[in-house]
């Protein structure tokens, strides 16, 4: 079994790159297939973050060898257009703890950028 | 109209998304294999995903996504196998150092510093780009129109089980004849391998102004009941012919084609239902066609033709015994062709014993696509095949082009890989320039296919199956994919050199001293042999072209005009009042200023329009005593007395027919010389009398045959006969004139419709146009290996020139040092253009081989000369002499106008 994860494991990975950021923000929801994960991450960077196959796929195995995710055979039963042949990926709890942890990270950079000065209110 | 969302697209997808899905997964070979092993598959299935969602967006984006896939597959593939299980880092995430910028820098980068580059050098850069945009755009729309001719779907169901059924009339060498009545009722009930049988006719009708339009003649095609199941294409309004309505005294029923319900009856959606009135009787409109619905009755002899409009056909086909229909099959799934034939001699045996006395009549399948397109066959393959050709001239132009953009940028690359870039990185820099160049060519090339896809559709107009060119995905495809590799390997040769010369000898040879290499004199040789292949193939292509102009069609066209006046039968059922009728036209149309003579006929020269029956002379010498033997098949034309001058067929015996040869008076016929040459060679017929139509008739003059079919031969014979013995119904005038012959148009339909204001009046065309317009397939042929010829030429040419050239430059000292130990500037020349005009000849023996091995092929596309006509052949090599000598003499003359010292001095 995957051991549960603490705090100082999940630092080794930081900081993590943008793809693999997104990865994690679209697997922490719901398990998905590779192109889940593109129209995901491009639907939710309103479409400034395109994701190339090479790229993603070349994170993925990363991110697998690492074990912050994990292919799996749970389906999500909303899926419409389930497919045997499509392989889904979820995210472990050390990808998730990961994923949090990144978070905290360019929270306290936007937060110290914001008191600097530098960008303007939250949300843009 | 199901149909018509369901045709083009969605069959054409699959084949995309295959080909697409190849070409992305071929470029996941940039990966390491084990990478491929895990994640390859699932790597595919999400392009697939895509490319589909890409499709939903617009035509384009998922040619923009392969591209963007292969590009990608490229960038992070060469970086996985540099640097295994890391990824590309955004260029934002952590400078860089210059060096594993070189390197590592996404392949985007590399693009936009090729472009910089490309810019530098923009001669170079457009004639790259012209020259795959001409020949992506020329291999597109050749390829696609020959795809979508020979080889795309017909739009009924299963096409390939349709096919026409022939008689063949072994006895008399007539093997595509009109089946009959009978034949069709007794295949339709036994012939199991025959699933339908539909028996078919074109007409023309007039369609009265009762209706709320013009009088208007269209043309009809008369079908069985079961027609349109048949073909599996039911109307997209309404319904088909119904079980029944294709019996004697059943109601005149029509279904409308998408251009006549569109154009006259501005696309009512209430026509069903309506009566509309076709040579005075009502018709009540069943049906309106889809847009996609397509037909074209094919022929016996004549020229393969489409309906406005279909009606049901009202015949009692059990007494039809002579050939009269069309007769359209569909065969049975799996049923072999001689399983078929079988069947159809086992059913035709008992009509050829009792109506024929077993003399050998047979039906025969022709199945339809074939049968359509085997007339122009050779001409598509003929010109596929020029077209290939340039494209050889073209590919190997362009290697040069990039073969000499290599050499010059060696030093270039050479500094690079000393300085520590590593191949990748030079394989990368020379193939984002390539593929550059590739890719804008490629775009252009698209946009020229656009064009010149509808071009060809529009001057094509005797293509069979016009509406159904367009560019085809898969030739697209092809064409890209070929375009891309060749980028590929434009790309990858220099970087490899690069990388394995030592820099030092790089650098001296960009100095400018010579690498001895064949390459380009073979590439010369090979141009100018091919381009010899194209002309000669041009030159006996239009050496053909003007034996067909200046042939002599057996009339004059000059200063004629002709109309169609189809009658309206209702109207005229009397055969005097018919009389009248068209000899007060004509009579009018004579006294109008300018008009010499005019006259009518049934069918006009050239038209291929008219019908066969068979001809005999009782007291011909040659006779056998054998009926069959004795009577031969001639074409028949009814005429109106004038037509000869006016059209300006010469009577070479005899007498012209006269009003005085009507109804009441005997029998007249005017023969054509290949008639009477036949039954009394060197005889006088005039006087003798002719077994025609079962009655005799006393043959009064002889004239000088005008062609019917094709304007240099008629393979039968003509006979004419007095319209007003012969009385028909649909005529043509043909008016001669010394005005422009347009200019008469209005004042005869002024003419005419004061004598009758319902009456149609269609066509108008001058005689100069129909013959124009009977050689349009012969001069699109010619326009277009001409055209790839002169392509050729000019690209050899200009390949000529550059090998000659670059010779010259990197031997300017050694010319130097020559005019300096005494040559002068003549010997120099000479030399030069003796190197080329070597290779050139060469190319030539190789290309005269190439036009004889290759000349057969356009062996059924020529009259008058033969493929290897020494007279072409020996044209062709002097012009390609002289075309080599200007591209040497050029270089020559800056060799010889050298100045030594600064030669010597040069380094």
């Amino acid at each position: 079994m995957v051991p549960e994860p603490d705090h100082s494991d999940a630092e080794r990975f930081i900081p993590l790159r943008p793809v693999e950021f997104h990865v994690l923000l679209s697997l922490c929801r719901e398990d998905r297939h590779g192109y889940g994960i593109m129209l995901d991450t491009e639907e939710r960077t309103d479409g400034a973050m395109k994701l190339q196959i090479g790229t993603l796929y070349r994170a993925l195995q990363r991110m697998s060898k690492a074990g912050l995710i994990a292919g799996t055979d749970r389906r999500p039963s909303d899926d419409a257009d389930d497919d045997e042949r499509r392989n889904y990926y979820t995210a472990t709890p050390l990808g998730r703890a990961v994923a949090e942890a990144e978070a905290a990270r360019l929270d306290s950079l936007l937060r110290a950028a914001r008191a600097g000065g530098l960008i303007g209110l939250p949300g843009k | 109209m199901a149909r018509g969302e369901t045709t083009p697209t969605s069959v054409r997808r699959p084949l995309g998304t295959r080909f697409a899905a190849g070409l992305y997964a071929l470029s996941l070979r940039a990966y390491p294999a084990a990478f491929r092993r895990d994640v390859g598959a699932q790597m595919i299935e999400t392009f697939r995903d895509r490319w589909h969602g890409a499709g939903r967006r617009g035509a384009l984006s998922p040619w923009a996504v392969l591209l963007g896939g292969i590009l990608d597959s490229l960038n992070n593939g060469l970086g996985e196998r540099l640097h295994p299980g890391r990824g590309n880092r955004l260029p934002s995430d952590s400078p860089r150092s210059p060096r594993r910028r070189f390197i590592m820098g996404s392949i985007f980068d590399d693009l936009k510093r090729a472009a910089r580059r490309l810019q530098r050098a923009p001669i170079f850069t457009a004639s790259v780009v012209l020259t795959i945009g001409v020949g992506v755009g020329a291999f597109v729309s050749i390829y696609s129109t020959i795809d979508n001719v020979l080889w795309e779907d017909m739009p009924y169901e299963d096409p390939d089980r349709l096919a026409y059924l022939w008689r063949n009339y072994t006895w008399a060498d007539f093997p595509r004849g009109w089946a009959g009545g009978i034949d069709v009722l007794a295949i339709r009930e036994n012939v199991d391998s025959i699933e339908g049988v539909t028996a078919l006719r074109n007409g023309s009708v007039n369609l009265s102004s009762r209706d709320g339009g013009e009088p208007q003649e269209i043309r009809v095609t008369l079908t069985s009941a079961n027609f349109f199941d048949l073909l599996g294409v039911p109307p997209a309004m309404g319904r088909g012919f119904r079980a029944g309505e294709d019996i004697e005294g059943a109601n005149l029923v029509v279904v409308l084609g998408r251009d006549l319900w569109q154009q006259r009856y501005g696309a009512d959606p209430e026509i069903i239902g309506r009566a509309i009135y076709m040579d005075g009787e009502a018709a009540e409109v069943i049906g309106v066609l889809g847009e996609d619905f397509h037909f074209t009755m094919h022929a016996s002899l004549s020229a393969p033709a489409n309906a406005d409009a279909y009606v049901n056909m009202r015949w009692n086909l059990a007494e039809v015994e002579g050939g009269s229909f069309a007769a359209l099959a569909r065969v049975r799934e799996g049923v072999s062709a001689e399983a078929l034939q079988a069947e159809l001699d086992a059913v035709i045996e008992p009509i050829d014993r009792e109506y024929f006395d077993s003399l050998g009549l047979r039906v025969w399948p022709a199945f339809m696509r074939e049968d359509l397109v085997k007339d122009v066959r050779p001409a598509l393959i003929a010109i596929g095949a020029a077209a290939a050709f340039m494209l050889l001239i073209l590919c190997v132009n362009l290697a040069t082009l990039l073969l000499g953009r290599a050499t010059r940028r060696s030093s270039e690359l050479a500094v690079s890989a000393a300085l520590g870039a590593s191949r990748w990185a030079l394989l990368r820099d020379c193939m984002s320039e390539s593929l550059l160049l590739t890719f804008s060519g490629s775009a252009l090339g698209l946009l020229l296919a656009r064009w010149g896809t509808t071009l060809i559709a529009d001057v094509a107009v005797d293509l069979p199956r016009r509406y159904a060119i367009g560019i085809d995905a898969s030739v697209a495809v092809a064409a890209l994919v070929t375009a891309t590799l060749l980028g590929i390997a434009a790309g990858i040769a220099p970087a490899w050199r690069a990388a394995r010369t030592d820099m030092a000898r790089a650098l001296r040879e960009a100095g400018g001293r010579a690498t001895s290499s064949r390459a380009p004199g073979a590439m010369v040789v090979a141009q100018v042999a091919i381009s010899l292949v194209l002309l000669v193939g041009a030159g006996v292509l239009a050496r053909s072209f003007v034996y067909l102009m200046r042939s002599d069609p057996g009339f004059d066209p000059d200063g004629v005009l002709t109309v169609r006046l189809p009658v309206t039968p209702d109207l005229y059922p009397e055969a005097v009042d018919l009389m009248n009728l068209f000899v007060g036209i004509r009579d009018g149309i004579a006294a109008l200023p300018g008009v010499e003579a005019v006259g009518g006929v049934n069918a006009l020269p050239l038209t291929q329009e008219t019908a066969q029956t068979s001809a005999a002379f009782p007291s011909s010498p040659l006779n056998s005593g054998v009926e069959q033997e004795d009577t031969l098949l001639v074409d028949w034309f009814t005429v109106i007395p004038g037509y000869f001058d006016a059209m300006g067929v010469a009577v070479l015996a005899g007498r012209d027919f006269r009003g005085a040869d009507d109804a009441e008076a005997p029998r007249v016929a005017i023969i054509d010389d290949t008639l009477a040459e036949r039954f009394f060679p060197g005889q006088d017929v005039v006087g003798q009398t002719m077994m025609f139509r079962g009655i005799p008739h006393q043959v009064v003059g002889i004239i000088d045959q005008p062609r019917l079919y094709d304007i240099h031969q008629d393979d039968r014979s003509q006979v004419f006969v007095p319209l007003a013995q012969e009385p028909g119904y649909g005529t043509s005038l043909a008016i001669r004139t010394r005005r422009d012959p347009v200019a008469l148009v209005p004042e005869i339909q002024r003419l005419v419709h004061g004598i009758d204001p319902d009456q149609p009046l269609s066509d108008f065309r001058s005689m100069r146009q129909v013959v124009a317009e009977s050689l349009n397939g012969e001069r699109l042929s010619l326009g277009l290996i001409a055209g790839f010829a002169a392509g050729a030429l000019l690209l050899a040419t200009l390949g000529l020139y550059g090998v000659v050239s670059n010779a010259v430059s990197s031997r300017t000292r050694e010319m130097g040092l020559r005019m300096a130990l005494g040559a002068d500037g003549a010997r120099v020349r000479s030399m030069v253009v003796g190197q080329g005009m070597r290779l050139a000849l060469i190319g030539s023996v190789v290309g005269i081989a190439g036009s004889l091995a290759t000349a057969r092929f356009l062996e059924s596309l020529l009259v008058g000369v033969a493929p290897a006509d020494p007279l072409t052949l020996v044209a062709a090599c002097l012009g390609m002499a002289l075309v080599t000598l200007i591209a040497c003499y050029v270089p020559a003359r800056r060799a010889s106008s050298v100045d030594p010292l600064v030669a010597l001095r040069r380094d």
